[in-house]
Protein backbone atom coordinates (compact mmCIF):
# COMPACT_ATOMS: atom_id res chain seq x y z
CA UNK A 1 0.00 0.00 0.00
CA UNK A 2 1.03 3.66 -0.49
CA UNK A 3 2.07 5.49 3.10
CA UNK A 4 3.60 8.55 4.21
CA UNK A 5 6.97 8.07 6.01
CA UNK A 6 9.60 9.77 7.58
CA UNK A 7 12.90 9.70 6.42
CA UNK A 8 15.32 11.47 8.49
CA UNK A 9 15.36 15.28 9.74
CA UNK A 10 12.57 17.39 7.86
CA UNK A 11 12.31 14.23 5.20
CA UNK A 12 8.86 13.03 4.24
CA UNK A 13 8.56 10.48 1.44
CA UNK A 14 5.77 8.30 -0.30
CA UNK A 15 6.52 5.15 -0.32
CA UNK A 16 5.02 1.11 -1.28
CA UNK A 17 5.10 -0.47 2.42
CA UNK A 18 3.78 -3.83 3.11
CA UNK A 19 -0.01 -4.00 4.00
CA UNK A 20 -1.39 -4.00 7.94
CA UNK A 21 -2.80 -7.62 9.00
CA UNK A 22 -4.35 -8.84 12.05
CA UNK A 23 -1.90 -9.42 13.95
CA UNK A 24 -3.85 -9.57 18.00
CA UNK A 25 -6.89 -11.19 18.71
CA UNK A 26 -8.48 -7.46 19.38
CA UNK A 27 -7.24 -5.88 15.99
CA UNK A 28 -9.29 -4.27 13.43
CA UNK A 29 -7.80 -3.06 10.15
CA UNK A 30 -9.11 0.63 8.98
CA UNK A 31 -9.06 1.52 5.20
CA UNK A 32 -8.47 5.54 6.20
CA UNK A 33 -10.57 8.15 4.44
CA UNK A 34 -9.19 11.58 6.39
CA UNK A 35 -5.65 11.49 7.99
CA UNK A 36 -4.34 14.92 9.17
CA UNK A 37 -1.02 16.43 9.91
CA UNK A 38 -0.54 17.56 13.92
CA UNK A 39 1.94 19.86 15.58
CA UNK A 40 2.84 17.02 17.59
CA UNK A 41 4.07 15.37 14.12
CA UNK A 42 6.24 18.69 13.79
CA UNK A 43 8.62 17.27 16.46
CA UNK A 44 9.35 13.94 14.73
CA UNK A 45 10.22 15.52 11.65
CA UNK A 46 12.37 17.75 13.17
CA UNK A 47 14.30 15.13 14.85
CA UNK A 48 13.25 16.20 18.66
CA UNK A 49 11.81 13.09 19.46
CA UNK A 50 13.91 9.96 19.29
CA UNK A 51 13.61 6.38 18.34
CA UNK A 52 12.35 6.64 15.13
CA UNK A 53 13.72 4.45 12.13
CA UNK A 54 13.83 5.70 8.40
CA UNK A 55 10.82 3.98 6.77
CA UNK A 56 8.40 4.37 9.32
CA UNK A 57 5.31 5.56 8.40
CA UNK A 58 3.77 8.92 10.60
CA UNK A 59 0.11 10.10 11.01
CA UNK A 60 -1.84 9.67 14.49
CA UNK A 61 -5.24 11.38 13.97
CA UNK A 62 -7.90 9.42 11.47
CA UNK A 63 -10.99 8.04 10.18
CA UNK A 64 -12.01 5.74 8.05
CA UNK A 65 -13.78 2.21 7.70
CA UNK A 66 -13.29 -1.23 9.00
CA UNK A 67 -12.39 -3.66 6.66
CA UNK A 68 -11.27 -6.75 8.82
CA UNK A 69 -11.93 -7.40 12.45
CA UNK A 70 -9.71 -10.01 14.80
CA UNK A 71 -11.26 -12.63 16.27
CA UNK A 72 -12.21 -11.25 19.68
CA UNK A 73 -13.69 -8.10 18.65
CA UNK A 74 -16.76 -7.74 19.52
CA UNK A 75 -18.56 -3.87 19.16
CA UNK A 76 -17.29 -3.65 15.84
CA UNK A 77 -17.98 -5.29 12.00
CA UNK A 78 -16.70 -4.56 8.34
CA UNK A 79 -18.10 -1.68 7.57
CA UNK A 80 -18.43 0.36 10.17
CA UNK A 81 -17.40 4.07 9.84
CA UNK A 82 -15.05 5.15 12.48
CA UNK A 83 -13.06 7.23 14.40
CA UNK A 84 -10.28 6.16 16.53
CA UNK A 85 -8.49 7.57 19.22
CA UNK A 86 -4.85 8.25 18.47
CA UNK A 87 -3.47 6.23 21.75
CA UNK A 88 -4.06 3.16 22.16
CA UNK A 89 -5.79 1.63 25.81
CA UNK A 90 -6.23 -2.00 26.58
CA UNK A 91 -9.59 -1.50 28.97
CA UNK A 92 -8.38 -3.97 31.20
CA UNK A 93 -5.66 -2.40 33.51
CA UNK A 94 -5.84 0.28 36.07
CA UNK A 95 -4.96 3.08 34.37
CA UNK A 96 -8.04 2.61 31.26
CA UNK A 97 -10.42 1.49 34.36
CA UNK A 98 -9.67 4.79 36.09
CA UNK A 99 -10.52 6.80 32.41
CA UNK A 100 -6.36 7.51 32.30
CA UNK A 101 -6.32 6.24 28.86
CA UNK A 102 -2.87 7.44 27.75
CA UNK A 103 -1.30 5.35 30.64
CA UNK A 104 -2.54 1.98 29.84
CA UNK A 105 0.03 -0.15 30.60
CA UNK A 106 -0.31 -2.63 27.85
CA UNK A 107 -0.33 -0.82 24.97
CA UNK A 108 3.81 0.40 24.96
CA UNK A 109 5.86 -2.89 23.57
CA UNK A 110 8.89 -1.05 23.90
CA UNK A 111 8.56 0.02 27.61
CA UNK A 112 12.16 0.20 28.49
CA UNK A 113 13.19 3.51 26.66
CA UNK A 114 10.22 5.60 27.79
CA UNK A 115 10.97 4.07 31.41
CA UNK A 116 14.45 5.50 31.16
CA UNK A 117 13.32 9.42 29.85
CA UNK A 118 10.48 9.69 31.99
CA UNK A 119 10.51 7.13 34.98
CA UNK A 120 7.39 5.32 33.76
CA UNK A 121 5.85 4.22 30.16
CA UNK A 122 2.94 5.70 28.74
CA UNK A 123 0.51 3.70 26.10
CA UNK A 124 1.22 3.42 22.75
CA UNK A 125 0.09 6.26 19.84
CA UNK A 126 0.10 5.45 16.19
CA UNK A 127 2.63 6.53 14.25
CA UNK A 128 4.85 8.19 16.88
CA UNK A 129 8.70 6.16 16.95
CA UNK A 130 9.19 3.26 18.61
CA UNK A 131 9.67 4.94 22.06
CA UNK A 132 5.74 4.91 22.28
CA UNK A 133 4.86 1.92 20.66
CA UNK A 134 6.22 0.94 17.15
CA UNK A 135 3.03 0.93 15.92
CA UNK A 136 2.88 2.29 11.87
CA UNK A 137 0.26 5.37 11.59
CA UNK A 138 -2.52 6.97 9.68
CA UNK A 139 -0.68 8.24 6.80
CA UNK A 140 -1.24 5.38 4.41
CA UNK A 141 -4.53 3.28 2.90
CA UNK A 142 -4.83 1.12 5.76
CA UNK A 143 -4.23 1.22 9.06
CA UNK A 144 -3.96 -2.25 11.75
CA UNK A 145 -6.02 -0.85 15.10
CA UNK A 146 -4.91 -2.67 18.64
CA UNK A 147 -8.01 -3.08 21.19
CA UNK A 148 -10.62 -1.60 18.49
CA UNK A 149 -13.51 -2.49 20.85
CA UNK A 150 -12.38 0.14 23.25
CA UNK A 151 -10.31 2.70 20.79
CA UNK A 152 -11.98 2.68 17.66
CA UNK A 153 -16.08 5.00 17.81
CA UNK A 154 -18.26 4.25 15.58
CA UNK A 155 -19.22 7.96 13.98
CA UNK A 156 -23.14 9.07 14.18
CA UNK A 157 -24.24 9.80 10.59
CA UNK A 158 -25.35 13.41 11.29
CA UNK A 159 -21.08 14.12 11.50
CA UNK A 160 -19.78 14.21 8.24
CA UNK A 161 -16.09 12.45 7.63
CA UNK A 162 -14.11 15.25 7.85
CA UNK A 163 -15.40 16.76 10.84
CA UNK A 164 -15.27 12.87 12.58
CA UNK A 165 -11.13 13.46 11.72
CA UNK A 166 -10.54 15.76 14.16
CA UNK A 167 -12.56 13.77 16.78
CA UNK A 168 -9.44 11.40 16.67
CA UNK A 169 -7.11 13.85 18.31
CA UNK A 170 -7.69 17.68 18.26
CA UNK A 171 -11.27 17.43 19.47
CA UNK A 172 -10.68 15.12 22.96
CA UNK A 173 -7.43 16.43 23.66
CA UNK A 174 -8.88 20.40 23.50
CA UNK A 175 -11.79 18.99 25.81
CA UNK A 176 -9.26 16.89 28.45
CA UNK A 177 -7.20 20.49 29.07
CA UNK A 178 -10.21 22.71 29.79
CA UNK A 179 -11.90 19.37 31.82
CA UNK A 180 -8.92 18.06 33.82
CA UNK A 181 -7.82 22.05 33.84
CA UNK A 182 -10.70 22.17 36.38
CA UNK A 183 -12.87 24.90 34.15
CA UNK A 184 -15.99 25.61 35.71
CA UNK A 185 -18.79 28.23 35.48
CA UNK A 186 -17.62 31.77 35.46
CA UNK A 187 -14.06 30.93 34.94
CA UNK A 188 -11.51 33.13 32.73
CA UNK A 189 -9.43 30.51 30.67
CA UNK A 190 -6.41 31.94 28.47
CA UNK A 191 -5.46 29.30 25.87
CA UNK A 192 -2.08 29.60 24.08
CA UNK A 193 -2.10 29.14 20.38
CA UNK A 194 -4.95 29.14 18.41
CA UNK A 195 -3.95 25.89 16.23
CA UNK A 196 -7.02 23.30 16.01
CA UNK A 197 -6.30 22.16 19.35
CA UNK A 198 -5.64 25.26 21.04
CA UNK A 199 -9.21 26.31 19.35
CA UNK A 200 -11.11 22.87 20.56
CA UNK A 201 -9.80 23.66 24.32
CA UNK A 202 -11.19 27.00 24.24
CA UNK A 203 -14.63 25.93 22.50
CA UNK A 204 -14.72 23.10 25.44
CA UNK A 205 -13.96 25.60 27.94
CA UNK A 206 -16.90 27.35 26.69
CA UNK A 207 -19.16 24.28 27.03
CA UNK A 208 -18.41 24.02 30.52
CA UNK A 209 -19.28 26.92 31.67
CA UNK A 210 -16.51 29.78 31.49
CA UNK A 211 -17.15 33.19 30.75
CA UNK A 212 -14.07 34.74 29.06
CA UNK A 213 -11.98 32.53 26.80
CA UNK A 214 -8.43 34.72 25.55
CA UNK A 215 -6.57 32.40 22.78
CA UNK A 216 -3.35 33.77 22.14
CA UNK A 217 -1.15 33.66 19.02
CA UNK A 218 0.71 35.43 16.52
CA UNK A 219 -0.92 34.33 13.50
CA UNK A 220 -3.95 36.59 11.72
CA UNK A 221 -5.59 34.36 10.17
CA UNK A 222 -5.66 31.69 13.43
CA UNK A 223 -6.78 34.42 15.20
CA UNK A 224 -9.62 35.65 12.86
CA UNK A 225 -10.47 31.84 12.76
CA UNK A 226 -10.62 31.90 16.55
CA UNK A 227 -12.94 34.68 16.85
CA UNK A 228 -14.68 33.96 14.01
CA UNK A 229 -15.51 29.76 14.35
CA UNK A 230 -14.76 29.66 18.07
CA UNK A 231 -16.20 32.99 19.55
CA UNK A 232 -13.57 33.54 21.47
CA UNK A 233 -11.34 36.87 22.38
CA UNK A 234 -8.28 36.67 20.80
CA UNK A 235 -4.45 38.12 21.82
CA UNK A 236 -1.85 39.04 18.92
CA UNK A 237 1.63 38.38 21.19
CA UNK A 238 3.56 39.66 18.72
CA UNK A 239 1.65 43.13 19.04
CA UNK A 240 1.11 43.16 22.91
CA UNK A 241 2.62 41.88 26.15
CA UNK A 242 0.88 38.97 27.18
CA UNK A 243 0.92 39.06 30.71
CA UNK A 244 0.14 42.77 31.10
CA UNK A 245 -2.64 42.65 28.97
CA UNK A 246 -4.27 39.25 30.75
CA UNK A 247 -3.73 41.15 33.51
CA UNK A 248 -5.55 44.32 32.05
CA UNK A 249 -8.62 42.09 30.60
CA UNK A 250 -8.92 40.01 33.93
CA UNK A 251 -9.20 42.89 36.33
CA UNK A 252 -5.79 42.47 37.54
CA UNK A 253 -6.20 38.70 38.82
CA UNK A 254 -4.91 36.65 35.70
CA UNK A 255 -6.78 33.79 33.96
CA UNK A 256 -8.79 31.07 36.42
CA UNK A 257 -7.64 28.39 34.52
CA UNK A 258 -4.35 28.72 31.56
CA UNK A 259 -3.82 26.19 28.94
CA UNK A 260 -0.73 25.67 26.83
CA UNK A 261 -1.93 24.20 23.51
CA UNK A 262 1.92 24.72 22.02
CA UNK A 263 4.71 22.27 22.92
CA UNK A 264 8.27 21.56 22.92
CA UNK A 265 8.83 24.26 19.57
CA UNK A 266 7.22 27.47 20.90
CA UNK A 267 8.22 30.31 19.75
CA UNK A 268 8.50 33.61 21.00
CA UNK A 269 10.21 37.02 20.38
CA UNK A 270 13.82 38.65 22.17
CA UNK A 271 16.94 37.25 23.18
CA UNK A 272 14.65 34.03 25.47
CA UNK A 273 13.89 33.00 21.99
CA UNK A 274 17.35 32.85 20.54
CA UNK A 275 18.20 31.31 24.29
CA UNK A 276 15.78 28.46 24.06
CA UNK A 277 16.53 27.91 20.24
CA UNK A 278 20.52 27.89 20.85
CA UNK A 279 19.93 25.58 23.81
CA UNK A 280 17.57 23.02 22.28
CA UNK A 281 19.69 23.06 18.75
CA UNK A 282 22.82 21.91 20.93
CA UNK A 283 20.59 19.33 22.63
CA UNK A 284 21.16 20.95 26.05
CA UNK A 285 17.69 20.96 26.71
CA UNK A 286 14.97 18.98 24.59
CA UNK A 287 12.14 21.79 24.87
CA UNK A 288 11.40 25.14 24.35
CA UNK A 289 8.85 26.23 27.42
CA UNK A 290 7.98 30.22 26.69
CA UNK A 291 4.44 29.54 25.98
CA UNK A 292 4.40 27.36 29.47
CA UNK A 293 6.71 29.73 31.42
CA UNK A 294 4.25 32.40 30.24
CA UNK A 295 0.87 30.28 31.45
CA UNK A 296 2.17 30.15 34.82
CA UNK A 297 3.52 34.12 35.57
CA UNK A 298 -0.13 35.03 33.65
CA UNK A 299 -2.33 32.32 35.97
CA UNK A 300 -3.92 34.41 39.23
CA UNK A 301 -2.82 33.20 42.27
CA UNK A 302 -4.10 29.66 42.86
CA UNK A 303 -5.39 29.16 39.89
CA UNK A 304 -4.25 26.14 37.36
CA UNK A 305 -2.06 25.75 34.50
CA UNK A 306 -2.58 22.19 31.88
CA UNK A 307 0.36 21.29 29.32
CA UNK A 308 -1.51 20.45 26.62
CA UNK A 309 1.03 20.65 24.01
CA UNK A 310 3.94 17.86 23.47
CA UNK A 311 7.12 18.12 25.73
CA UNK A 312 9.95 15.06 25.16
CA UNK A 313 12.24 15.76 28.23
CA UNK A 314 14.04 18.60 30.03
CA UNK A 315 13.13 21.95 29.97
CA UNK A 316 15.58 25.03 30.88
CA UNK A 317 14.42 28.17 33.41
CA UNK A 318 11.24 26.54 34.25
CA UNK A 319 9.39 29.21 36.95
CA UNK A 320 9.01 26.70 39.40
CA UNK A 321 9.56 29.94 42.87
CA UNK A 322 6.08 31.19 40.97
CA UNK A 323 4.83 28.21 40.46
CA UNK A 324 5.11 27.22 43.88
CA UNK A 325 4.45 30.30 45.97
CA UNK A 326 1.38 31.27 43.55
CA UNK A 327 0.06 28.11 44.86
CA UNK A 328 -0.75 26.86 41.09
CA UNK A 329 -1.78 23.67 40.28
CA UNK A 330 -0.07 22.44 37.08
CA UNK A 331 -1.17 19.39 35.28
CA UNK A 332 -0.38 17.45 31.95
CA UNK A 333 -1.60 14.61 29.66
CA UNK A 334 -1.41 12.94 26.68
CA UNK A 335 -5.38 12.82 25.77
CA UNK A 336 -7.05 10.07 27.48
CA UNK A 337 -9.82 10.45 24.01
CA UNK A 338 -11.65 7.11 24.89
CA UNK A 339 -13.28 8.93 28.31
CA UNK A 340 -14.62 11.62 26.08
CA UNK A 341 -15.31 10.09 22.88
CA UNK A 342 -18.96 8.98 23.58
CA UNK A 343 -20.11 12.63 24.85
CA UNK A 344 -17.65 14.33 22.00
CA UNK A 345 -19.49 12.65 19.10
CA UNK A 346 -22.69 13.80 20.50
CA UNK A 347 -22.57 17.26 20.88
CA UNK A 348 -20.67 17.11 17.63
CA UNK A 349 -23.81 15.53 15.70
CA UNK A 350 -25.85 18.37 17.86
CA UNK A 351 -23.79 21.07 16.34
CA UNK A 352 -22.23 22.00 19.52
CA UNK A 353 -18.18 21.62 18.41
CA UNK A 354 -17.71 22.54 14.86
CA UNK A 355 -13.95 21.42 13.32
CA UNK A 356 -14.48 21.06 9.73
CA UNK A 357 -13.01 24.95 9.48
CA UNK A 358 -9.54 23.65 11.01
CA UNK A 359 -9.32 21.33 7.80
CA UNK A 360 -8.12 24.35 5.73
CA UNK A 361 -6.04 22.33 3.01
CA UNK A 362 -7.19 18.99 1.60
CA UNK A 363 -5.37 16.89 -0.30
CA UNK A 364 -4.02 13.40 -1.44
CA UNK A 365 -1.56 11.38 0.61
CA UNK A 366 0.59 11.75 -2.64
CA UNK A 367 0.74 15.40 -1.80
CA UNK A 368 1.99 14.26 2.03
CA UNK A 369 5.65 16.21 2.14
CA UNK A 370 4.31 19.03 0.45
CA UNK A 371 1.37 19.80 3.17
CA UNK A 372 3.58 19.16 5.55
CA UNK A 373 6.02 21.87 4.41
CA UNK A 374 2.85 24.03 4.37
CA UNK A 375 1.70 22.88 7.41
CA UNK A 376 4.73 23.20 8.76
CA UNK A 377 6.14 26.97 7.55
CA UNK A 378 2.45 28.09 8.24
CA UNK A 379 2.20 28.82 4.86
CA UNK A 380 -1.39 29.96 2.83
CA UNK A 381 -2.78 30.12 6.13
CA UNK A 382 -2.75 26.47 6.85
CA UNK A 383 -4.13 25.52 9.55
CA UNK A 384 -4.32 21.58 9.26
CA UNK A 385 -3.21 19.89 6.01
CA UNK A 386 -5.84 16.97 5.70
CA UNK A 387 -4.95 13.60 3.60
CA UNK A 388 -7.24 11.32 1.09
CA UNK A 389 -5.63 8.36 1.41
CA UNK B 1 12.52 12.80 48.18
CA UNK B 2 14.57 10.65 45.33
CA UNK B 3 17.17 12.07 43.55
CA UNK B 4 16.85 10.31 41.06
CA UNK B 5 13.18 12.44 40.64
CA UNK B 6 14.87 16.20 41.13
CA UNK B 7 18.22 15.82 39.72
CA UNK B 8 18.22 16.40 35.42
CA UNK B 9 21.98 14.62 35.39
CA UNK B 10 20.31 11.20 37.76
CA UNK B 11 17.86 11.78 34.78
CA UNK B 12 20.80 11.64 32.11
CA UNK B 13 22.56 9.10 33.71
CA UNK B 14 19.42 6.65 33.62
CA UNK B 15 18.72 7.68 30.10
CA UNK B 16 22.91 6.52 29.55
CA UNK B 17 22.87 3.73 31.93
CA UNK B 18 19.66 2.25 29.87
CA UNK B 19 20.80 2.69 26.34
CA UNK B 20 23.99 0.97 27.23
CA UNK B 21 21.59 -1.80 29.09
CA UNK B 22 19.70 -1.34 25.44
CA UNK B 23 22.60 -1.68 22.85
CA UNK B 24 26.09 -2.50 24.58
CA UNK B 25 27.39 -5.20 26.16
CA UNK B 26 26.71 -4.38 29.89
CA UNK B 27 26.80 -6.46 32.56
CA UNK B 28 24.16 -5.78 34.42
CA UNK B 29 20.35 -5.17 33.16
CA UNK B 30 19.66 -1.06 32.78
CA UNK B 31 18.55 0.69 35.52
CA UNK B 32 19.76 -1.52 37.89
CA UNK B 33 21.15 -0.47 41.29
CA UNK B 34 25.03 -1.79 41.39
CA UNK B 35 24.70 -1.99 45.56
CA UNK B 36 21.34 -4.24 45.00
CA UNK B 37 21.46 -6.53 42.09
CA UNK B 38 19.24 -8.88 43.60
CA UNK B 39 16.79 -6.90 43.87
CA UNK B 40 13.18 -8.15 43.53
CA UNK B 41 11.56 -7.17 39.83
CA UNK B 42 7.58 -6.64 40.63
CA UNK B 43 4.95 -5.84 38.50
CA UNK B 44 1.35 -5.02 39.97
CA UNK B 45 -1.22 -6.90 37.91
CA UNK B 46 -5.00 -5.20 38.32
CA UNK B 47 -6.35 -8.66 38.88
CA UNK B 48 -7.21 -10.51 42.12
CA UNK B 49 -4.34 -12.41 44.30
CA UNK B 50 -6.22 -15.85 43.32
CA UNK B 51 -6.10 -14.96 39.42
CA UNK B 52 -2.69 -14.27 39.58
CA UNK B 53 -1.73 -17.28 41.81
CA UNK B 54 -3.92 -19.19 39.28
CA UNK B 55 -1.84 -17.97 35.81
CA UNK B 56 1.61 -18.23 37.89
CA UNK B 57 0.52 -21.39 38.69
CA UNK B 58 -0.51 -22.74 35.19
CA UNK B 59 1.43 -22.69 32.01
CA UNK B 60 1.96 -18.88 31.80
CA UNK B 61 5.04 -17.01 30.60
CA UNK B 62 6.86 -17.45 33.94
CA UNK B 63 6.23 -21.56 33.97
CA UNK B 64 9.96 -21.83 31.98
CA UNK B 65 11.28 -19.77 34.54
CA UNK B 66 9.85 -21.50 37.92
CA UNK B 67 12.69 -23.59 38.97
CA UNK B 68 15.02 -20.94 38.52
CA UNK B 69 13.20 -18.21 40.71
CA UNK B 70 11.20 -17.33 43.73
CA UNK B 71 8.21 -15.75 43.69
CA UNK B 72 5.88 -13.63 46.17
CA UNK B 73 1.87 -13.11 45.27
CA UNK B 74 0.77 -9.88 47.72
CA UNK B 75 -2.43 -7.37 47.49
CA UNK B 76 -1.68 -4.38 46.41
CA UNK B 77 -2.72 -1.57 48.21
CA UNK B 78 -6.22 0.68 47.81
CA UNK B 79 -7.40 -0.82 44.22
CA UNK B 80 -4.52 -1.02 42.53
CA UNK B 81 -5.00 -4.97 42.14
CA UNK B 82 -2.19 -7.48 43.03
CA UNK B 83 1.88 -7.13 43.41
CA UNK B 84 3.25 -9.80 41.66
CA UNK B 85 6.95 -10.21 42.39
CA UNK B 86 10.09 -12.62 41.35
CA UNK B 87 13.86 -12.85 41.42
CA UNK B 88 16.68 -15.41 40.71
CA UNK B 89 17.18 -17.90 42.91
CA UNK B 90 20.88 -18.21 41.82
CA UNK B 91 24.26 -17.49 43.94
CA UNK B 92 24.93 -14.53 41.99
CA UNK B 93 21.37 -13.53 41.26
CA UNK B 94 20.90 -14.53 37.60
CA UNK B 95 22.79 -13.33 34.42
CA UNK B 96 21.84 -10.18 32.72
CA UNK B 97 19.79 -12.29 30.25
CA UNK B 98 18.31 -14.03 33.14
CA UNK B 99 16.67 -11.10 34.78
CA UNK B 100 15.64 -9.82 31.29
CA UNK B 101 13.52 -12.66 30.56
CA UNK B 102 12.59 -12.48 33.81
CA UNK B 103 11.33 -8.99 33.46
CA UNK B 104 9.66 -9.85 30.06
CA UNK B 105 8.09 -12.90 31.45
CA UNK B 106 6.38 -10.54 34.24
CA UNK B 107 4.97 -8.00 31.76
CA UNK B 108 4.05 -10.77 29.77
CA UNK B 109 2.27 -11.83 32.57
CA UNK B 110 0.40 -8.84 33.81
CA UNK B 111 -0.33 -8.23 30.11
CA UNK B 112 -2.29 -11.94 29.59
CA UNK B 113 -3.86 -11.23 32.65
CA UNK B 114 -5.65 -8.01 32.35
CA UNK B 115 -6.22 -7.87 28.75
CA UNK B 116 -5.62 -11.75 27.62
CA UNK B 117 -3.04 -11.46 24.84
CA UNK B 118 0.31 -9.62 24.78
CA UNK B 119 0.06 -6.72 21.79
CA UNK B 120 2.33 -7.06 19.12
CA UNK B 121 3.87 -3.68 17.93
CA UNK B 122 3.69 -2.96 13.77
CA UNK B 123 5.36 -5.97 11.47
CA UNK B 124 7.16 -5.50 9.44
CA UNK B 125 8.23 -2.40 10.46
CA UNK B 126 10.36 0.22 8.85
CA UNK B 127 11.14 -1.66 5.51
CA UNK B 128 14.64 0.03 5.29
CA UNK B 129 16.04 1.11 9.00
CA UNK B 130 19.14 2.64 7.94
CA UNK B 131 22.01 2.98 10.00
CA UNK B 132 20.82 4.80 13.00
CA UNK B 133 17.49 2.49 12.71
CA UNK B 134 19.58 -0.87 13.00
CA UNK B 135 20.79 0.80 16.51
CA UNK B 136 17.26 1.35 17.14
CA UNK B 137 16.65 -2.45 16.42
CA UNK B 138 19.14 -3.19 18.80
CA UNK B 139 17.47 -1.40 21.43
CA UNK B 140 13.66 -2.49 20.76
CA UNK B 141 14.83 -6.13 21.12
CA UNK B 142 15.79 -5.83 24.32
CA UNK B 143 13.26 -3.25 25.71
CA UNK B 144 10.62 -5.47 26.58
CA UNK B 145 13.17 -6.72 29.11
CA UNK B 146 14.20 -3.75 30.08
CA UNK B 147 13.57 -0.64 32.12
CA UNK B 148 12.80 -0.23 35.86
CA UNK B 149 10.85 -3.12 37.17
Amino acid sequence: MKALCWEGVNKLAIEQVPDPRIQNAHDVIVKVRYTVTCGSDLHLLGGYIPAMEAGDVIGHEFMGEIVEVGPEVTKHQVGDRVVVVSFIGCGSCWYCDNDLWSLCDNTNTNPGITQALWGSDPGGIFGYSHAMGGFMGSHAEYVRVPFADNGAFTVPDAVDDLSALFASDGVPTGWMGADLGGVGPGDTVAVWGAGGVGQMAARAAMLLGAEQVIVIDRLPERLAMTASHIGAETLDYSSTDVGAELRERTGGRGPDVCIEAVGQEAHTYGPEYLYDKVKQQLRLENDRPPAIREAIMACRKGGSVFSLGVFAGLADKFPLGALMNKGLTLRGAQQHGQRYLPMLLDRMSRGEISTSHLATHVMSLDEGPHGYDMFKNKEDGCVRAVFRP
Amino acid sequence: MSRAVIDPTALAGRAIDTLRGLVGRNDRPAGEDVARAGRWLVVTVYRQPDDVRTQVDGSGPLSGMRNEIELTIRPAPGDKGTELAARPTAPDEGSVDARRRLRAALRETKSILECGEVVEPSRPGSSHPGPAGQVLRVATRRAWGEGRL
